[in-house]
């Protein structure tokens, strides 16, 4: 969304906006309330998810050393961080290139993909308990970017390099 | 036990410094191009470095290769310094206390934060002393022209000193493929000056970076042009 409307901003010297521009402000403002909200109950519950995170965690892999499942815990943290943000301001890329392009690698490299993505499915298990299917609607486009991204994707070359 | 209170009030979780819009900056009003470090960085034209090979070259000859080569030394000395205080200002210890694989995606994200292209750094024959570079969108070889051998003798001399820093100890590099020579990537390889005269040799023999390589390390098998 932010990309659209710095290509209407740039667009300024052209001529007044057309109604299918304003249009893209319209639905911007629209659902900003909705996605201010959203984000202050994820910003809220934060601790909350992350204490019961980490129960499941060391209930789920007990023998798993504790440094692996902080690191990964640590991930899971600003995977929540950054798809909040992507969400408050519409901008997959934001999720994409800020950190996904990134953390993807640095999991691969730690061998951690299968924790995460049981951090993932747990986290979506207290979401559908914690959140409306319309604030859900709002949030899984970049929970399911990140899926596809880190966690679905064979691990990189890197990981073999180290 | 896992210990969230001290994760989740820690000040920030590091991740990529480098990242486009956050890194390049600039007091505009001044004209000038900053880091968000606020050191000053440069749109450099590819024709003014057209114009730094053609004016090296028509000078100096055969030494033009040195001298670029003593550029990118003198380059990448600075950069790593810089570097270094981006990083342990960022994640708050040094860059020798980073894991690897921070310290690896870091530099790649510097690289392209910088518009220098991509790159991608190969530990497989660390073992044996050797670290191998590969970058790809040189602006360094596309300014050359095409030509027969290895061109981009700046990155070159940035790779040697770069690693010469970050190592502590005295290491050449030496490049074995470049886009100026029709390769998909240029490939540079860093070790110490002694074990390198086999490279060098190999190039000026119009040897691939595969057979180099193997003389390199006759035990691996390394499968990439």
């Amino acid at each position: 969304m932010i990309d659209k409307l710095n290509l209407l901003f740039h667009a300024a010297e052209e001529s007044y906006l057309q109604d299918s521009d304003l249009q893209t402000f319209e639905t911007l403002i629209d659902s900003l309330e909705d996605r201010l909200n959203l984000y202050e109950k994820l910003r809220d519950m934060e601790e909350k998810l992350a204490q019961r995170l980490a129960l499941n965690l060391q209930e789920g892999y007990p023998s798993e050393p504790p440094r692996r499942l902080q690191l990964a815990l640590q991930n899971h943290v600003l995977i929540m961080r950054y798809c909040s943000m992507a969400m408050l301001i519409d901008d997959r890329d934001f999720l994409k290139y800020r950190l996904l392009e990134w953390l993807t690698e640095v999991v691969a490299a730690h061998d951690l993909q299968e924790i995460q993505n049981s951090l993932y499915r747990f986290m979506q298990k207290r979401l559908k308990k914690f959140l409306s299917s319309a604030e859900r609607e709002l949030i899984d486009p970049y929970l399911q970017l990140t899926k596809e991204m880190m966690l679905d994707q064979p691990a990189p070359e890197i990981a073999l390099q180290l | 036990m896992l210990d969230v209170k001290a994760l989740l009030s820690s000040p920030k979780i590091s991740s990529n410094y480098y990242v486009n819009e956050a890194y390049l900056q600039g007091d505009f009003e001044a004209g000038l191009l900053e880091s968000r470090a606020g050191d000053r960085l440069l749109a450099l034209p590819d024709t003014f470095l057209q114009g730094v090979y053609s004016g090296i070259e028509d000078e100096l000859g055969a030494a033009a290769h040195q001298v670029l080569f003593s550029c990118g030394r003198w380059w990448g000395k600075n950069f790593y310094r810089r570097f270094a205080r981006e990083m342990a200002e960022y994640h708050g210890k040094l860059l020798a206390e980073l894991e690897m694989i921070n310290f690896i995606q870091s530099l790649k994200q510097c690289w392209k934060a910088h518009g220098l292209g991509t790159i991608e750094l190969d530990m497989q024959n660390r073992d044996q002393g050797f670290i191998v570079v590969r970058s790809s969108k040189s602006s360094f070889a596309q300014a050359a022209g095409k030509r027969d051998k290895p061109s981009s003798a700046a990155e070159a001399g940035f790779f040697s000193a770069f690693f010469t820093q970050l190592s502590g100890e005295p290491l050449h590099c030496v490049q074995t493929a470049c886009e100026s020579a029709g390769a998909p990537f240029n490939s540079f390889i860093v070790g110490t000056e002694n074990r390198l005269r086999v490279a060098e040799a190999g190039i000026e023999e119009g040897e691939s970076h595969t057979n180099i390589m193997q003389r390199l390390c006759p035990t691996v098998d390394e499968g990439e042009e």
